[in-house]
């Protein structure tokens, strides 16, 4: 299911915060509705860890990161590499990276498998991506924005795009990605879909903006609904007990 | 890898091959040619243009391997009803996701995106390789990167020789074999820039440059050839191949075919949209101090002392190396040669220029310009392919004629053989003449003539009947290379006497120039003259005027000094000194302006001349209103020239209250007054 949250009455969660299928990013200093908002739907699953990047915030517009690794911006401190180093499972490779566009997170969108990146990104940057996070990388844009992290989200189950991206591109894109895709909004209307939420594989969080009818797009195309992290259990037991009886 | 693929491509296609496949006795008995009897680089330009290069049998291949990969992509296509794999950016459709995400990863992609983003045209992919020389320089070069299948693909592209045209054709050595055939190599595989080169007849050739020091004969340079086929390959003969360009850095030891060390770097030192690197950007003075310019500053010296270290690492390499080939343009040299201890000098080993265009410096990159250095092409085909052409092109040019008069013909119901006849016939002479005016047309002696800025040549030429209107090799009139006025001048003056001659529009002379048009140039002229004159000869005046007023009021100051004391008497009731007095009474508030201005006005006088200056304009002041008070008219002549402080110089009202208009040394209390004074001091002059 997808959360509404809210971060200091700004709903744009997505930059306050990072989630992955390993692990989740929040911003220190917001309020603990905020924080405990994660921390109920994640804390017995991934760890949820309090930083900041670049003495910022905006953690989620800055690091980049999937289950496999964290990218995070030259300007980070060696104090949060060192804290996230320590609080991160220690499966997630987190590297710094020497790129002139501080701004990772907006200049890459990832899930496990694929991410696209801005096209003006290094090509050192490029192939640690692809390193780092073990993914295939595409320069591509969404929709004519250059900012693909800011402008689409995608899990490895479906995402979700700028709304005035092309059917054609649309296609193009979910076939690349090999995920389903979406145009839509978050916020009650906002086009920067990442900034305005965050999202992986079984759970989500969205502005408090967001209406009924984005959140229940949001729902079906990261198929939200059905998915738990405890649903592969649910559905072992279930056939074990079908055994049993 | 490439080399071998090199080797087979050479094996199945006689048309080039590696200078290290060829065998020991191949140069034997043969002889150099001078290019300006080889095909012209018209020539090779038009056959590249129409067949791909004749010279490079690689990239033939490479057209007909993408052709069978259309006509295969067509074919899958037709079969499936929806094309499923696209990029939209590239307009493109794909067989595969493979495919799909190769093409996303690809350079032609990644430009594509940029291209579209800049609201520009998109280009092929076929056009990749040719167009991107010059979109590469638009964009920096770090952000444009190598990409994988073209290569695999075979198509190489020979920039160098093909698309440069006539430079290529000089960085080329022809050599006929005894077997019949006509070669070309690169020369600087073998000949040093410096070294110019001797043809048999003694005469320095076209290849040879009209600065070089040394030259080397023809025996010379085919004994080297003969070496070099011969040399054995036990890494006594290495050919190192070092680029540098972007932050890139590739370095490729090479033994014959066979590579012996390779090592490349890539650091981030290129600023992003600006362009070039940071000790560029950084030598103009302008010194950045942002995070982005000092991580560039620490990646340049970074790299440069890798590439010290690497350099002192192949330092066995580099001594016996029989060549170095360098690109490292601009301020990317002192990577390699700016070093308090230098690992090769322009002495010890011949260092080259890479005589080729080079793209991102890659492995990839230096093996494929090493290969193209070291390729033999067989240039006697290109002749005969020469010849089909203008024989096609002759051949198409007839029909299209017919057909068109055929057509003509036909729509107008009128069948004339007679007529078509002689306009077949001509039509194919016509198609040569124009061939042979490009090929000549680089100048002819009118184009000489008005470039020198010789007008009685020109006109001599011209009346001769030279055509003004040949265009030489840029595309320029003589006209337009005139860069006197006069050798213009006399284009147009011809023009104006023969102007149906020729098409003066064509030759780009912009008018005729009749001797009307220059009597009544030279009238205005001397009218404009005439009026300069007539102005500096009253500012003159005015200034003496001036002069006079000023020695006028100077001669009153001194008459001021010398009674100080009787005048004095009088100011004591209202204050000796002129700022005190001034404030008191609202009287002389505009005479506070009037005094602080002349006070500016002579800083460097002494204060005691100061005070007796102004005591001297207040009593003035004082005379010339009880003046005003009790007779009408003025009473002197002599204040008219004079600045008179209180009162209008036109109509000597009084200016006390009012901020007076100001004219030369003259004060009006309106500008009617200025433009009465003005006109009756005109009269005056």
């Amino acid at each position: 299911m997808a959360t509404r949250v809210q971060f200091e009455n700004s709903c744009e969660v997505g930059v306050f915060s990072k989630l992955t299928n390993a692990y989740c990013l929040v911003a220190i200093g917001g309020s603990e509705n905020f924080y405990s908002a994660y921390e109920a739907e994640l804390a017995d699953v991934i760890p949820v860890i309090k930083t900041s990047i670049a003495g910022t915030r905006i953690i989620g517009r800055l690091c980049a990161g999937n289950k496999n690794g964290l990218l995070l911006p030259h300007n980070t401190t060696d104090q949060e590499l060192h804290h996230l180093r320590n609080c991160l499972p220690d499966q997630v490779v987190v590297q710094r990276v020497d790129e002139r566009l501080s701004a990772l997170g907006k200049c890459v969108a990832c899930n496990d498998h694929v991410a696209l990146t801005h096209t003006d990104l290094d090509r050192e940057t490029e192939e640690l991506i692809a390193d780092i996070l073990g993914v295939e990388v595409f320069r591509q844009t969404i929709a004519g924005n250059i900012l693909v992290g800011s402008y689409c989200t995608f899990s490895n189950r479906g995402g979700l795009v700028h709304p005035h991206t092309s059917v054609e591109d649309l296609d193009e894109l979910s076939t690349l990605l090999q995920v389903p895709l979406v145009a839509g909004t978050v916020n009650r209307g906002s086009e920067v879909i990442a900034a305005g939420m965050t999202v992986n594989d079984w759970t989500g969080f969205c502005g408090s903006d967001t209406t009924a009818t984005e959140l229940s797009v949001i729902e079906s195309v990261f198929k939200l609904r059905e998915a738990q992290p405890s649903s592969i259990v649910d559905d072992m037991r279930k056939s074990l007990i079908d055994s049993f009886v | 890898m490439a080399a071998t693929g090199e080797r087979n491509r050479a094996a199945t296609n006689p048309t080039s091959r590696s200078l290290f496949d060829l065998p020991p006795d191949f140069f034997d008995s043969c002889r150099l040619l001078s290019s300006s009897i080889l095909p012209t680089s018209s020539s090779s330009s038009d056959l590249d243009l129409g067949l791909g290069s004749p010279s490079d049998g690689g990239s033939k291949a490479a057209i007909f391997d993408k052709e069978e990969e259309e006509i295969n992509g067509f074919g899958i296509d037709e079969k499936e009803a929806v094309p499923r794999w696209t990029c939209n950016t590239c307009k493109s459709e794909f067989d595969s996701l493979h495919d799909q995400r190769i093409h996303f990863k690809s350079d032609v992609h990644r430009l594509n995106v940029k291209l579209s983003l800049a609201g520009k045209e998109t280009i092929k992919e076929e056009d990749f390789e040719v167009e991107s020389v010059s979109l590469f320089e638009d964009f920096d070069v770090s952000s444009i990167s190598g990409s994988e299948d073209e290569f695999e693909k075979g198509v190489i592209p020979n920039l160098g020789i093909s698309g440069k045209g006539k430079e290529g054709d000089k960085q080329k050595l022809y050599l006929h074999l005894h077997s019949g055939e006509i070669i070309s190599i690169h020369r600087s595989i073998i000949l040093d820039e410096s070294e110019g080169l001797l043809l048999e007849n003694g005469k320095s050739g076209n290849i040879a440059n009209a600065g070089s020091s040394a030259y080397a004969e023809e025996a010379e340079l085919i004994s080297r050839l003969k070496l070099l086929v011969r040399e054995p390959r036990d890494k006594t003969h290495l050919r190192i191949i070092l680029l540098m360009s972007g932050g890139h850095f590739a370095g490729c030891v090479f033994d014959g075919h066979s590579v012996v060390a390779h090592k490349t770097f890539h650091r981030y030192v290129v600023r992003a949209k600006a362009g070039k690197i940071q000790s560029a950007k950084d030598a103009t003075g302008k010194t950045a101090n942002s995070a982005g310019s000092s991580l560039r500053r620490h990646n340049e010296a970074a790299l440069k002392k890798e590439i010290q270290e690497l350099l002192v690492t192949w330092k066995p390499y580099i001594d016996s190396a029989s060549c170095i080939f360098v690109y490292a343009p601009a301020k990317n040299r002192q990577m390699f040669f700016d070093l308090e201890k230098p690992h090769f000098t322009l002495h010890s080993h011949p260092v080259r220029n890479v005589p080729v265009t080079v793209h991102r410096p890659t492995l990839k990159e230096a093996k494929r310009v090493y290969n193209h250095l070291t390729r033999v092409a067989y240039e006697n085909e290109s002749k005969s392919n020469l010849e089909e052409v203008l024989a096609s092109f002759a051949h198409k040019k007839e029909n299209s004629n017919r057909q068109m008069i055929e057509n003509h013909l036909k729509e107008s119901l009128v069948i004339n053989e007679s007529l078509a006849g002689p306009a077949v016939e001509c039509s194919p002479s016509e198609g040569e003449n124009i061939g042979s005016s490009l090929c000549e047309s680089e100048t002819t002696p009118l184009h000489e003539a008005a470039k020198s800025g010789d007008a009685q040549g020109t006109l001599d030429l011209l009346e001769q009947g030279l055509d003004p209107c040949i265009r030489d090799a840029h595309g320029r009139t003589p006209y337009m290379l005139a860069t006197e006025k006069e050798v213009r001048n006399t284009f147009r003056r011809y023009m104006a006497s023969n102007l149906d001659k020729w098409d003066w529009h064509v030759a780009n002379v912009p008018s005729a120039l009749t001797k009307e048009m220059e009597e009544s140039q030279a009238a205005k002229q001397a009218e404009k003259d005439a009026k300069r004159k007539a102005k500096a000869k009253e500012l003159k005046k005015l200034r003496k005027a001036k002069e006079k007023a000023k020695a006028q009021a100077a001669e009153a100051q001194n008459v001021s000094l010398h009674s100080p004391n009787d005048q004095g008497s009088a100011l004591q009731g209202k204050g000796s000194v002129p700022v005190a007095s001034t404030k008191k009474e609202p009287y002389f508030r505009g005479r506070l302006i009037i005094s602080k201005e002349e006070e500016q006005k002579r800083t460097l006088a002494e204060e005691r001349e100061k005070r007796a200056a102004a005591a001297e304009r207040r009593i003035a002041a004082l005379n010339a209103n009880r003046t005003n008070a009790t007779v009408a008219a003025p009473s002197n002549s002599g204040s008219k020239g004079c600045s008179n402080d209180v009162a209008c110089s036109c109509c000597n009202a009084s200016l006390a209250g009012k901020i007076p208009f100001h004219r030369y040394n003259y004060k009006y209390c309106s500008t009617t007054c200025m433009h009465v004074q003005q006109g009756s001091l005109l009269e005056d002059g």
